[in-house]
């Protein structure tokens, strides 16, 4: 790149910005842009299907039960007659949403608990961890599970039981580097000329992890993802009529519709599948990009 | 060592402790009851034979009081009874728990094996359109949902090809053999294996490239060891260390897998058990299935960080 394309390129930033280069690199991670691109597409879809499609994603037409895709469906109708790809459109609106939501609660829980205990250190700490190492003993699925079976299968349900059962992880991440930057000479300085607690916090030690919080969240929001559409696909998650790529994998179980009728399991599953990789590609172009010396 | 392990377990037991009130309560949030559950529209029930057989169950006391009963039973070895069937619950999980293993154990062969062997290759011949290749694949492997793997599977391999049955573990009527028990077992276990092998492949290849130049395998190459010799004795016995505790952590998630794959192919273990008391809110079942998968979890981690000291003589624990 010229100097001067350098230069329109990072306007507003100093030459050397460390943020620049970081971004700079992001855009040049090929996979990374192949996800943006695809999930700019979902996101697409979803939130402009009801200009997209001509049908209803809820209601029932028995007179067209189980059609091959045609011109009218172009992937065919579901067992009550619902075309599947309005309903795979509006199924993008609470899969996705799902994953923002619930990414969102287990990261506020997560940020306050590892800051809290990687700051405070000593008996916080190790109270705080005991309870993270509580919640990291169960197998996830398992617990999220009879979590949702108890408090009744719904989207907000299931959004709050991801979000209050996926942030363990997230608090190691915060509590590990908030104990190696709380010694690092910058804070220490800080602390010396007298800077409050508060200040040090949120000041100095909080936006050096932002980066690592950045790739965690990604990932994060890939995996609640997964979780959403295997409690759905359980008919513990998101319920009909609604749609959600998981529950219409549900409503495919048959051995019959499995090998007859693959339009109507097939397309949801793919969804799935390519929802889950573009944020994965982003998550690893985002790592690359903010942590340069990671191994790749 | 011993001391090592001995502590390990001490500490665990205040955080099963933890664990069972949190089951219990969990267990007892959900709507209805066992004995709603039994009830359905063509077999009504009376209001006080309801009561009665609420009674019966110890569902008319309070809580704490039900929790206490429950403890008392687990301290003498009993997980209390099904709701639904009246069997032992530790019955259940005992004869359900091998088909589960199983299973779990074939998809741990098949993922660490295939695992390793691509991960060591991708970082062997790195940047290579083969290590590209690999990257792709196990990207793709940790984003495709299992269940969605599994109806994949069953879809090609079995109704379309007709190579392995759809579902269950023996051909019923017939008499147990272990060719068709397997037959049986090999299109779940590597659904489950599937994404497991991903992950191993990238934390191998993650762990092979840190190793590969190091100063030590530097002198084997210039001592004259073979390429080969090189690969297994010096590269991988190092590198395979830290992956000892990804397979580590990977074993409860292996475990937790198990539940959605045994639900789709019908695959009589404790995850399917866990699945169908869930749906019919039998509540000692699920109790028992938490419990279990909770010591499996604690399990796996002693013996993960136990093996490490052993592979790494590094390590030591005090």
């Amino acid at each position: 790149m010229t100097a001067t394309a350098q230069a329109i390129d990072l306007a507003e930033d100093k030459p050397e910005s460390l943020w620049g280069k970081a971004r700079k690199r992001f855009f040049r991670h090929k996979l990374a842009m192949f996800g943006l691109i695809t999930l700019s597409l979902l996101i697409f879809v979803s939130v402009a299907a009801p200009l997209l499609t001509p049908h209803s994603p809820t209601e029932i037409d028995l007179r067209s039960i189980r059609q091959p895709p045609s011109a009218d469906h172009w992937l065919g109708t579901d067992g009550t007659g619902r075309d599947v790809l309005t309903r795979i459109f509006y199924a993008g609106r609470i899969s996705l949403s799902v994953g923002l939501v619930a990414v969102t609660i287990s990261m506020i829980i997560g940020v306050i608990i590892g800051s809290i205990a990687g700051y405070a250190g000593g008996k916080v700490d190790m109270t705080l961890m005991r309870v993270t190492d509580v919640f990291m003993t169960f197998p996830s699925l398992v617990i999220i599970i009879t979590v949702a079976a108890a408090l009744g299968p719904s989207v907000y349900n299931a959004m709050l039981v991801i979000g209050m059962l996926t942030w363990p992880s997230i608090a190691r991440l915060v509590r590990g580097q908030f104990l190696t930057l709380r010694e690092q000479q910058f804070v220490r300085a800080a602390r010396s000329i007298g800077v409050t607690r508060g200040q040090i916090v949120f000041k100095h030690i909080f936006p050096n992890t932002v980066s690592s919080i950045a790739v965690a969240l990604t990932i994060g929001v890939a995996n609640i993802i997964l979780l959403e559409a295997s409690l759905s696909f359980l008919g513990l998650g998101v319920q009909a009529p609604t749609p959600s790529w998981g529950n219409m994998l549900r409503d495919a179980q048959s051995l019959n519709i499995l090998q007859e009728m693959p339009w109507m399991w097939v397309p949801p599953g793919l969804m799935i599948a390519l929802a889950v990789l573009s944020i994965n590609f982003i998550g690893d172009g985002l790592r690359d990009a903010l942590d340069p010396k990671s191994i790749h | 060592m011993t001391t090592y392990i001995v502590r390990r377990i001490l500490i665990s037991l205040p955080i099963i402790l933890v664990i069972t009130v949190i089951v219990f309560l969990l267990a007892n949030m959900m709507p209805g009851d066992a004995v709603m559950a039994m009830i359905s529209s063509d077999s009504p029930m009376e209001a006080d034979l309801i009561k009665l057989r609420q009674g019966q169950l110890g569902l008319d006391l309070p809580l704490y009081e039900q929790y206490g009963r429950w403890l008392g039973n687990l301290l003498k070895g009993s997980l209390g009874y099904s709701f639904q069937t009246g069997e032992p619950v530790g019955q259940m999980i005992l004869t359900r728990i091998p088909a589960t293993l199983e299973l779990m154990g074939l998809s741990l062969l098949i993922s660490v094996i295939l695992g390793v062997f691509l991960g060591t290759i991708s970082a062997m011949k790195q940047y290579s359109p083969m290590d590209y290749g690999l990257t792709l694949f196990g990207f793709t492997g940790i984003s495709i949902p299992d269940f969605f793997l599994g109806m994949i599977l069953i879809f090609i391999f079995a109704l379309k090809l007709g190579w392995f049955p759809t579902s269950g573990m023996v051909t019923a009527g017939t008499e147990f053999s272990w060719s068709d028990n397997l037959r049986h077992l090999f299109l779940p276990a590597l659904a489950l294996a599937l994404v497991r092998t991903s992950v191993f492949m990238r934390y191998t290849r993650a762990s092979v490239l840190e190793v590969i130049n190091e100063d030590y395998v530097r002198t084997a190459r210039a001592k004259g060891m073979t390429e080969r010799v090189v690969t297994v004795r010096h590269i991988l016995r190092n590198a395979l260390i830290p992956v000892i505790t990804v397979i580590g952590i990977n074993l409860t998630v292996l475990f937790a897998g198990s539940v959605i794959i045994e639900t789709i192919f019908q695959w009589p273990g404790i995850g399917m058990m866990f699945i169908n008391a869930i749906a019919l809110r039998d509540s000692p079942v699920i109790m028992g299935y938490v419990l279990i998968s909770a010591f499996v979890v604690l399990l796996a981690n002693l013996v993960t960080d136990v093996t490490y000291s052993f592979a790494d003589p590094r390590i030591r624990y005090e």
